[in-house]
């Protein structure tokens, strides 16, 4: 399997190009294994449930979760990174439209919003509910020992994200990154009323380092788009996931599945 | 005078298997073994091979190696290399491979990897004139035959004086002028001064430079696609590193030239060096695009002309300056050939050249079918036009004016001419061509169609002497004539040869002319290029005629009694004067000339003729009456030729499309050889002119380096229906002193003559707007029309 | 190092029967590559630029050739018909003579015998950059030469572009366009009628594509529809020879016209897009209207409405809008 496109350059020398579009189906497939085999095993994990302090009522109490402006933010990113894969993928899977506006435009609102979660996220968010601490791969490693059937004496609890929802977002950080200054770079290859294109201002093999990191990064965030469309619509989270519509989840959950001295809502 | 066969028309002898397809051209021999060539060419347009690896290809079945610039004679820069470490155009051969097949070869090519350092470049002179400009080459940026390679970097403020539209014009590398330039602009009524740019081009040669070659005991049989013979033998030994009388060419058949392939260029080397190293015989086929890179190209001009007249239309002073685009190597003296041309041409009272020949990173540049006088015709005749019309002179009358004569001088050295009739070709051209009536329908509108007609006039030196000739009369009464002079295809070998069979009174039928292969014996002549041959050849072959001729009588003297004196020529038979009835057949002659050995049979030769000459002559020693003598007959002055076109055109003005309805070219040609030829030389280069004039040349990114005119469809010369059905051409038909039968060349100018009738017709059509450049393309004629400006800036070269 | 000019090897195929094509390209997919008359074919692979592993030569399939007339009062040409034999046809010259206009005017005398209206009218871009070689996006790049600082772009598009700039060189495709004509494309799975807006597509649709044929599919028919039957027609190519050349601008017209005033029309010019570029501003501009040079002038105006020129093509401007001109003003029944 080819990693990369080549082609021959102007003066005859192997140029690259981009990855290798045969790539999507191993990265698109690498995400359906990893959802095949989560569904298939979490059935058998996990039966040996954690203790729990606080047993808060089910009285219909809600938590505040995300609030209305991060949940507008969460959707509107949801629908330039879904336009900008299926503007992307489709042509190149051979279903032919005109991709390029919408895509670039899905783009340019990718970018901004970016640049709009980055400073909201330092300035009026709690920014280090998203950090990775210590204590985030103590709860992983006794979360897992927990649906290996060998649960802790002492519960240990999440805050607001667990590990990998941290991981995730930070590799999707990465990635949008990427694939924003890779693709606002190429926007330097069209006509604007700011510049006119030209291509020569990066050199044939900068170029093909900016082609392949775009991507590698889209296929990377096609796969984890994939995952995350799946962790989304698995019933036994909709008591996380209901929060991204709702902005709410329920007091009960909270006291369940979080740890009240990591997340402290202003509502608790 | 009355000839016999001067004047007539003939088939020449190697019309019918061109037209049969018989005729065998360099890639049509096959030899038994024989491996094929494929050439390794550089992408880029400048840079320094690093690294050559060809492990890949040593795995490929039937790959046999390659050689590289290591394995070839070098020669002193700015010489066109055969293979080079430093390519300097895209296409500059850097290796050539050897297989067993092409497509073998092909394929060994593509797994070679061959490592290039870029180097800066440049498409365009003035930006390598600028200073830090860019080089053409790692040595330099300036150089030509006789001007060496060395770097010129002209002053910013040279620039800044031109401003954008107007030739920069700094120190030269070369200038001559005479008279005194100041006070003729002073006497002058109307100056016109002008900036131009002529495009460079390539040549199209229908054959590609194709060859083939072996050994055979010590000696190199090599095939090529070659407008000369013999004078390019010692050249051709140079590039293989052998002696020039161990090369045995063979160049039967040209499928065109025009100038590229008059003397040895260094490709054709390669296959010789490769059979030698893989003891095969090997087949270098050249493909089109490969000859548009490598083969050779006009050199195009930026130009600047000042020209003064007085109210009469006299020329009182000519101020020329050329900056030639001379690609990366030694090219050609183009624009020296401006200053002649104009000197010639106008024949001012007053005159300065200056000029200089700037490398480019473009086709390597060599001579093409009036290299300079016709760029130049192009460039001026429009300004004769500029100048007619502010004087209200008639565009024919002021030529006339100003048209060299018999008394004409040329150049620095104010040389005289053998002959020059240039009044007469006008003469002749505006009476055929009805040009008073003609010029009542200039610029009137039918529909959408202007009529616009023009003239143009362009010139060539046409001949030189020196060389030697070779007749021989064989027992069975033939008349061989040797030529080595080569078959271009302008049949002017046949035609001069035509001179000897007249000297000696031959039925044309009886004659056999030897040429194509040195293994013929075949005398030192000069190439055919410069429009020199149907005075050059007329010369060698009329005094090897009459060498045999003196032969014969005395031989007749000899065996008849008396004193050759007392002999004559008829009906091929040496006749007594006094008693027909005694003579002696040339058979019976050739014959004894064999018994008698000595001169007569070739066996002694005379001491002033070239060695190659007397090796011919040794081959055929023995076999019959054998003439031989160098031309030392009288020559004072430059041999000239020009050309009178005139041009009707319709000029759409809604498309820009102009439309050569008809067209005639009458070539000041001393005696006329070969009438139906000398028709079909002058149409065919006025064909080439209407390329020159409307469609042809290069035409680079300046980015990347690249050539965008990489195939026919893409160079646009004419095709058959962009000429008039009424196209004709024909000569003055009056005799130049210096040549034996009054014959002279005449095959270069009418293609400026026409390009310059074309754009002075164009002219006429828009009123008189002109263009200052070639060639005038169907955009330029539409942004002209809608009052838009060009798209290109007004110095820019291949540009669009 | 780059090589030209020596073919390489390929697999050749040349069935005669169409289904057997089809079971051919169904095969190799997209490693086969479709020749006809294979005047541009065989310049790629000479070049070495376009390299197939199986070449299809379906130049000997016979029910592709000819011109018929159908039920419905139009005609079908099929797609191997040659460009000597469309512009001599009787029924087209009769009926649809803007096409055998087109067709005449194609390349030259050599190029129309063997050159096909299926292969004319679905050719390759002829940039010069990518026929070069170079990895531009349509040969599946990053990149266009073309549309530059400083590149070199008298031949190309006026309109439409998106990243490349090419036109749609073919002198047949808006005569086809003008003739409202339906292109048959046909795979072994089935057939498609498409019209000219989804037959020839353009770089925002397919960078790497002028038409939408699928590689397993082949072109073969087009079916001219009787509505433009005996119109007044026109069709100029501005090209700087007569012969042996693309056009800078071309432009094909039908002209319905009754009782004295313009009733319907399609005007399309070439070499303007990389899609046969109809004018339905222009056709809307002459509606109703007495034909005349007033007319015609201003039609010619409103043709090049829009239109962004490049480094060198500025010139296309005015000879678009006098073509348009000459077309509404010049067309003859």
């Amino acid at each position: 399997m080819e990693l990369f496109r080549y082609a021959m350059s102007v003066y005859g020398q192997d140029q690259l190009l981009g990855a290798n579009w045969d790539l999507i189906w191993w990265f698109g497939g690498a995400a359906a294994i990893y959802i095949v085999v989560d569904a298939a095993c979490r059935p058998f994990l996990g039966k040996n449930k954690r203790k729990t302090l606080v047993n808060a009522p089910n009285d219909g109490a809600t938590v505040r979760r995300h609030h209305l402006i991060d949940r507008l933010y969460h959707w509107a990113m949801a629908i330039s990174v879904l336009t900008l894969i299926g503007t992307s993928f489709a042509p190149i899977l051979d279903w032919k439209f005109e991709w390029v506006t919408a895509h670039w435009i899905a783009g340019v609102s990718l970018s901004l919003l970016v640049v709009y979660h980055i400073i909201r996220a330092a300035f009026w968010q709690d920014i280090w509910a998203m950090i990775v601490t210590p204590a985030d791969f103590r709860v992983a490693f006794a979360t897992a020992r927990a649906a290996l059937g060998r649960p802790d004496e002492a519960p240990l609890k999440p805050g607001k994200y667990v590990l990998l929802q941290k991981a995730y977002h930070w590799m999707i950080a990465a990635l949008v990154l990427g694939l924003m200054v890779t693709g606002l770079t190429m926007w330097l290859k069209i006509d604007t009323p700011f510049w006119n294109r030209n291509p020569y201002i990066l050199g044939d093999d900068m170029w093909g380092l900016v082609y392949t990191v775009h991507d590698f990064c889209a296929m990377s965030v096609l796969a984890l788009t994939m995952i995350h469309v799946y962790f989304a619509i698995r019933p036994d989270k909709w008591w996380q996931n209901r929060s991204m519509f709702s902005g709410d989840i329920a007091r009960k959950d909270y006291f369940a599945h979080h740890d009240v001295t990591r997340w402290a809502p202003d509502d608790v | 005078m009355a000839y016999k066969l001067i004047g007539k028309n003939f088939t020449p002898p190697d019309l019918i298997a061109k037209v049969t397809g018989s005729a065998k051209y360099a890639e049509d021999f096959r030899a038994d073994g024989m491996a094929f060539c494929k050439l390794i060419l550089s992408p880029m347009p400048h840079g320094v091979v690093k690294k050559i690896d060809d492990s890949e290809a040593k795995k490929v079945k039937g790959y046999l190696g390659m050689i590289t610039a290591d394995d070839v004679p070098q020669f002193p820069p700015p010489a066109d290399p055969i293979l080079t470490n430093e390519p300097m155009h895209v296409g500059a051969p850097i290796a050539a491979v050897a297989a067993e097949t092409e497509a073998i070869a092909a394929e060994c090519v593509e797994k070679i990897k061959v490592t290039i350092e870029p180097l800066p470049f440049t498409v365009d002179p003035l930006d390598s004139l600028y200073p830090q400009g860019p080089d053409a080459r790692s040595n330099g940026n300036v150089a030509n035959v006789r001007l060496k390679l060395q770097t010129v970097k002209w002053e910013a403020s040279d620039f800044a004086a031109a401003g954008d539209n107007k030739l920069p014009m700094g120190k030269p590398a070369e200038e001559w002028h005479y008279g005194d330039l100041e006070q003729g602009f002073k006497d002058a009524k109307v100056i016109i001064e002008e900036s131009f740019v002529t495009a460079g081009y390539s040549h199209h040669s229908l054959e590609p430079r194709s060859a083939m070659a072996f050994w055979q005991g010590g000696k190199c049989v090599i095939h090529v696609s070659s407008q000369s013979q013999s004078f390019i033998v010692p050249g051709l030994a140079r590039y293989i590193g052998i002696k020039p009388e161990d090369v045995l060419l063979v160049a039967e058949y040209c499928g065109g030239g025009f100038g590229s392939k008059g003397t040895e260029y260094p490709i054709c080397s390669v296959p010789a060096h490769l059979s030698k190293k893989f003891s095969r015989p090997v087949m270098m086929r050249i493909s089109r695009g490969e000859e548009y890179a490598l083969g050779s190209a006009r050199p195009g001009f930026q130009g600047y002309a000042k020209l003064g007249f007085r109210e009469d239309g006299k020329m009182t002073a000519a101020d020329i300056y050329v900056i030639q685009e001379n690609g990366p190597h030694m090219g050609f003296w183009d624009f020296r050939n401006a200053g002649e041309a104009t000197s010639f041409m106008y024949q001012p009272l007053n005159m300065r050249w200056r000029g200089i020949s700037v490398l480019t990173n473009t086709p390597p540049r060599g001579p093409q079918r009036g290299p300079g006088e016709n760029q130049t015709a192009a460039a001026l005749e429009p300004l004769i036009d500029k100048a007619a019309r502010q004087l209200g002179i008639d565009r024919v009358a002021i030529r006339k004016l100003n048209a060299p004569d018999n008394n004409a001088k040329v150049g620095e050295e104010r040389e005289s001419v053998t002959s020059s009739y240039h009044k007469d070709a006008l003469d002749i051209g505006a009476e055929k061509f009805g040009w008073a009536e003609r010029i009542k329908k200039s610029g009137q509108r039918k529909g959408s169609k202007v009529t616009g007609v023009g003239v143009g006039g362009a010139f060539h030196p046409a001949g030189a002497n020196g060389f030697d000739g070779i007749v021989r009369i064989t027992p069975d009464g033939k008349l061989h004539i040797h030529t080595g002079v080569g078959n271009l295809g302008t049949f002017s070998y046949a035609g001069t040869a035509r001179i000897a069979a007249e000297v000696l009174g031959y039925n044309w039928d009886n004659v056999v002319i030897e040429r194509g292969d040195m293994r013929k014996g075949l005398p030192w002549n000069l190439g055919q290029f410069g429009s020199n041959t149907s005075f050059t050849m007329a010369r060698t072959n009329y005094v090897a005629a009459v060498n045999a001729k003196q032969k014969l009588l005395e031989i007749a003297a000899k065996d008849l009694g008396g004193a050759p004196d007392d002999y004559d020529l008829a009906d091929e038979k040496v006749v007594s004067k006094a008693d027909p009835a005694k003579s002696m057949t040339f058979a019976k002659a050739a014959q004894r000339a064999i018994e008698l050995g000595g001169a007569y049979s070739g066996a002694e030769t005379p001491a002033e003729i070239n060695p190659i000459t007397k090796g011919a002559v040794a081959m055929m020693a023995g076999t019959g009456l054998v003439g031989v003598a160098k031309d030392t007959l009288p020559k004072k002055g430059m041999v000239t030729t020009s050309t009178a076109a005139f041009v009707e055109i319709e000029l759409d003005v809604e498309t820009g499309s102009v439309t050569i309805v008809d067209a005639l070219g009458v070539a000041d040609c001393g005696t006329i050889i070969h009438p139906q030829n000398l028709a079909h030389q002058v149409k065919s280069g006025m064909v080439m002119g209407f390329g020159m004039a409307k469609t042809e040349r290069h035409v680079y990114d300046p980015k990347l380096g690249i050539p965008a005119n990489v195939g026919y469809y893409q160079t646009k010369p004419p095709s058959y229906l962009d000429v008039p059905v009424s196209l004709s051409g024909g000569g003055v038909d009056k005799p130049d002193p210096q040549s034996p039968m009054g014959t002279k060349g005449m095959g270069e100018p009418p293609l400026g003559a026409s390009a310059a009738a074309v754009l002075s017709a164009i002219s006429d059509a828009l009123g008189g707007q002109i263009f200052n450049r070639t060639p005038v393309t169907q955009d330029h004629i539409i942004n002209a029309l809608a009052k838009q400006p060009q798209a290109h800036k007004p110095l820019q070269v291949n540009s669009v | 190092m780059i090589v030209k000019d020596v073919m390489p090897n390929f697999d050749l195929f040349q069935p005669k029967q169409l289904k057997d094509a089809f079971a051919i390209l169904d095969k190799f997919g997209k490693d086969a590559w479709k020749m006809a008359g294979g005047n541009d074919s065989l310049a790629w692979f000479k070049d070495r630029a376009k390299r197939p592993k199986v070449v299809v030569d379906i130049s000997g399939i016979a029910e592709l050739k000819g011109v018929k007339e159908t039920s419905d009062g139009g005609i079908e040409i099929g797609a191997l018909t040659t460009l000597t034999e469309l512009s001599k046809n009787p029924i087209v010259r009769a009926k649809y003579r803007v096409l055998a206009d087109a067709a005449s005017k194609v390349a030259s005398p050599q190029i129309r015998n063997t050159g096909t209206l299926g292969g004319n009218a679905a050719q390759d871009a002829r940039c010069w950059y990518y026929r070069y070689g170079l990895p531009c996006y349509r040969a599946g790049g990053n990149t266009c030469f073309a549309d530059t600082p400083e590149g070199v772009n008298r031949e190309h598009a006026l309109f439409d572009t998106d990243r490349c700039v090419t036109v749609n060189p073919s002198d047949t495709a808006p005569a086809l366009v003008a003739l409202d004509a339906k292109f048959v494309v046909r795979g072994s799975k089935g057939e498609r009628v498409l019209s000219a807006e989804q037959f020839f597509i353009g770089p925002k649709i397919d960078i790497t594509h002028l038409t939408s044929i699928k590689p397993e599919e082949i072109l073969v028919s087009i079916r001219i529809p009787k509505d433009w039957a005996g119109a007044r027609f026109y069709f100029e190519k501005a090209a700087e020879r007569n012969s042996w050349d693309f056009a800078m601008v071309n432009v094909a017209a039908a002209i319905v016209v009754s009782n004295g005033v313009v009733e319907r029309s399609r005007i399309v010019c070439g070499a303007v897009s990389a899609t046969p570029k109809r004018l339905p501003a222009v056709e809307d501009s002459i509606k109703g209207k007495a034909l005349g040079d007033d007319i015609a002038k201003v039609a010619g105006q409103t043709a090049t409405r829009g239109a962004r020129p490049l480094n060198y093509n500025k010139y296309k401007i005015p000879l678009m809008a006098n073509l348009v001109t000459r077309a509404v003003r010049d067309a003859t029944a």
